[in-house]
């Protein structure tokens, strides 16, 4: 354990842009970003529902109306609500608030893992590593609890700063009108059930796409050279022979549903649901399977690695 | 007490190519081995195979363990400097220590930092801010604050001037060895640390062309300085090398009794360099 805990400091000083500079500049931009639109506004009223017309799927935004900020605006949107949609809406606005910590993320911890036995190889530096008593499994375990777990619990910290802000924002523009804060906005939030469901969507991901992340420190350990290539390359490959050999495309449509995120969702029921009926099916198991052959093939290829 | 390292007939085979041919050899405890050979001759390969850091066919055992299976036990007790520039340039001189000390349990931090700061290392620096004289030094004194029984260098001194060449050794015999720790170290600039060894192995072409103490090297090889007068007689001994000296022919002889030599010539011990040139030609 005390071995792990050193291991995964190493990780992130190594990966200190993107694991800690990365997302600490994205929520800070955001969060700017946020803040000028409240103060901006605040001095000239915009016209707001151009824009806001224009996404569908929000359909209680269509009342075409002047508002001195997109704060207010929400505000008078919600005001007219039922609790039930209140609810609804400003947890699914909450939501989206995480999208772009999200995306980037997802970029890090591809090319986190895809990089995390393949650079120290290029460098040399594997021979410091493995000079010292730290045996491959530690090695790789390190590294995927690293990039599965606690990599995502930053940038979850990003998304919550941003929620926060956004309520507080909210609660700003409450000020001064007859809406009243607590009825509004903190009522229908539901902060911390809005996080453990990230957290969990975010834990079931880890595994879900284990194959994936399997995939990717095998290459990782494997790859000679441009580790990318053969990333993409051999499902790409495996998925037009499967196509020419047979009709069902069964084993590629597995392999894209377990690398691609959110793919698994059905739509129509929540994130909550989607993992409950997920979590226990033959599918999870099959993932947890071949990612796992997979992490202990990276380990085997690691005990054999040597400088390129 | 039992050899810290054995090895039995180790081969290791890229392609067509043996990096290692059949070699065997051990290494005692309290011993300090050189392992000298050309460019190429396997001194890096045999290295890592006793580090556990490639594979090969054959038998070997490191303080017990086989390496290719037991590479992190060994680690514990084993410390290993290559050649300069294997330390990540992204490391932080205050996280390797941090690092080492979090995963090695016979760290001495307090004996790494005394000798860290007798250097003009900062410990905020990172590796890559370090001139390679330095990067040598902190490697060496982050490995000489872990106590092991054997420590592995290959070429440490490698690409660094003399002076660094000269208080690296200095510094390894003076504050490292002891008469338990085992040294091996593989370079091809044998006069260096002639003065250091105990022990003596010569490789070449993947094969170990000499295995010998050095307090036996005088007994087994002579060196005589023949007149032109006398060359006949010398030739027909079959010295195993020769070359010109001043108009006189400097011949080296192997198992030859020194009674049948002292009447050629001049008489004395082979320096390692001149027999390392001798064995290499064979």
């Amino acid at each position: 354990m005390n071995q792990l805990s050193i291991l995964i400091r190493r990780e992130f000083w190594e990966n200190r842009n993107t694991f800690v500079l990365l997302p600490a500049i994205t929520t800070g931009f955001l969060l700017l970003m946020m803040l000028l639109t409240l103060l901006v506004s605040a001095t000239s009223s915009v016209d707001l529902n151009v824009e806001i017309q224009s996404s569908q799927d929000m359909e209680f935004f269509n009342d075409s109306m002047q508002a001195d900020n997109i704060y207010a605006f929400a505000l008078y949107q919600l005001e007219g609500r039922s609790t039930e949609e209140r609810v609804q809406y400003i947890n699914t606005g909450l939501q989206t608030l995480g999208g772009p910590l999200m995306g980037i993320l997802w970029f890090v911890m591809v090319f986190y893992l895809l990089d995390s036995l393949y650079s120290d190889r290029r460098d040399r530096s594997i021979f410091f590593w493995k000079s010292m008593p730290v045996s491959d499994a530690m090695t790789v375990i390190s590294k995927l609890v690293t990039g599965l777990w606690l990599v995502p619990l930053v940038y979850l910290l990003g998304v919550a700063l941003l929620q926060l802000a956004a309520m507080v924002m909210l609660s700003i523009a409450t000020l001064g009108t007859e809406i009243s804060m607590l009825e509004t906005v903190w009522g229908p939030a539901s902060l911390l059930s809005n996080w453990i469901q990230y957290l969990g969507a975010l834990l079931f991901y880890s595994l879900w796409a284990l194959p994936f992340f399997g995939w990717l420190i095998a290459v990782s350990a494997y790859a000679k050279s441009v580790p990318l290539v053969w990333v993409v390359g051999v499902p790409l490959a495996m998925t037009i022979v499967e196509r020419v050999v047979v009709d069902q495309p069964l084993f590629a449509s597995w392999m894209w549903d377990h690398m691609i995120p959110i793919s698994f969702l059905n739509m129509e029921q929540s994130v909550a649901d989607n993992i409950v009926n997920l979590l226990l099916s033959l599918q999870m198991l099959s993932a947890v399977v071949v990612g796992g052959v997979l992490i202990i093939i990276a380990i085997w290829l690691r005990g054999k690695a040597d400088e390129i | 007490m039992s050899e810290i390292v054995e090895v039995r007939n180790v081969s290791k085979h890229f392609g067509d190519f043996a990096a290692l041919d059949d070699v065997s050899f051990n290494i005692s405890p309290g011993s300090i081995v050189g392992l000298i050979g050309p460019n190429g001759a396997g001194k890096t390969t045999t290295l890592k195979s006793i580090l556990g850091l490639t594979g090969f066919d054959g038998e070997m055992r490191v303080l017990g363990e086989d390496p290719r299976s037991g590479r992190h036990k060994i680690m514990e007790r084993v410390c290993f400097i290559a050649d300069v520039g294997v330390l990540p340039r992204w490391l932080r001189v205050s996280d390797a220590l941090d690092y080492i000390q979090g995963v090695h349990p016979r760290f001495n931090r307090v004996r790494a930092e005394v000798m860290l700061a007798e250097t003009k290392i900062s410990k905020r620096s990172k590796v890559k801010e370090l001139s390679k004289g330095m990067v040598t030094q902190l490697h060496l004194a982050l490995v000489m604050a872990i106590e092991v029984d054997l420590l592995v260098l290959d070429e440490p001194t490698l690409g660094l001037d003399i002076l660094f060449r000269k208080a690296f050794y200095e510094r390894l015999l003076n504050d490292y060895f002891d008469n338990e720790t085992s040294i091996i170290i593989s370079t091809h600039q044998v006069e260096e640390i002639e003065s250091l060894l105990t022990h003596l192995l010569f490789i070449n072409g993947g094969r170990i062309v000499l295995d010998c103490p050095m307090d036996e090297i005088d007994e087994i090889y002579s060196e005589v300085l023949v007149p032109p007068n006398k060359l006949q007689q010398a030739n027909a001994l079959s010295p195993i090398h020769s070359r010109d000296i001043l108009g006189q022919k400097a011949m080296i002889f192997e198992n030859v009794p020194r009674e049948e030599l002292t009447n050629l010539g001049e008489l004395h011990a082979p320096s390692v360099a001149d027999l390392f040139v001798a064995k290499m030609h064979r």
